[in-house]
């Protein structure tokens, strides 16, 4: 999906676990080489200051910085693609 | 023949005759006229109607009798000094609109919270906003587990 839209930007922000655990996760998903910007936060302040108790998780922000949808789960591709036409 | 009496009032007719035509003449032509008894009625005759002619002027009655029509006096044009309107000022003429600022065209830079993160393509800590770019973002959670 980030491929195929340069004007999305997306941002993966990992918590929990381990270092090794979050390189290991990279590596098997192939994401190291992918648009997308991956990221780990030992301290799981991130995620405090978001509010997120579950994953996956996900918020899309318009390109105004505008929070357009904040939900849990699998990513709705739709809705993102609808955002971005718009 | 004339008898002395009757010459002696003729001469004194012509005499008065001749002062009475001759006024402002010389005393010599009344002298003489008195002397000289057959020239009387040749003197006497134009004496008696030239003075009349050039002692009274004929009065110039259109001149000095009709009285001279005043010009009526022109009204004033009241259109020609009636002052302008003043125009209006231009306050009603809309200003021109501001433009638009850039920020809503441009894409702006998402703001996330300060949190030291580390970059699994490096390997280096950073903070977590040195990762936004502008435009649409969208912000994924995960867990390795």
């Amino acid at each position: 999906m980030a491929q195929d839209n340069p004007d999305l930007h997306v941002l993966g922000l990992g918590a929990q676990d381990t270092l090794e655990f979050a390189n290991e996760f990279v590596a098997s998903g192939d994401l190291a080489n992918s648009a997308i910007t991956m990221v780990w936060d030992p301290t799981f302040a991130s995620w405090r200051d978001y509010g997120i108790r579950s994953q996956p998780y996900w918020i899309l922000y318009d390109d105004q910085g505008t929070e357009i949808t904040s939900r849990p789960g699998v990513i709705d591709l739709g809705a993102v693609q609808a955002v971005l036409d718009a | 023949m004339r008898s002395p009496t009757r010459r002696a009032a003729t001469a004194a007719f012509a005499l008065a005759l001749a002062a009475t035509s001759c006024a402002g003449t010389s005393s010599a032509d009344t002298t003489s006229t008195a002397t000289t008894g057959s020239a009387e009625t040749e003197v006497a005759a134009p004496a008696t109607t030239t003075p009349v002619t050039e002692t009274v002027p004929a009065p110039d009655d259109s001149a000095s009798t009709e009285p001279s029509t005043p010009e009526t006096a022109t009204e004033p044009e009241t259109t020609a000094t009636a002052p302008e309107t003043a125009t209006e000022p231009e306050t009603a003429t809309e200003p021109e609109t501001a433009t638009e600022p850039e920020t809503a065209t441009t894409a702006a830079i998402l703001l996330l919270p300060s949190v030291d993160v580390v970059s699994l393509a490096t390997g280096e800590m950073a903070d977590l906003n040195s990762f936004s770019r502008p435009g649409a973002t969208l912000v994924w959670f995960w867990a390795p587990h």
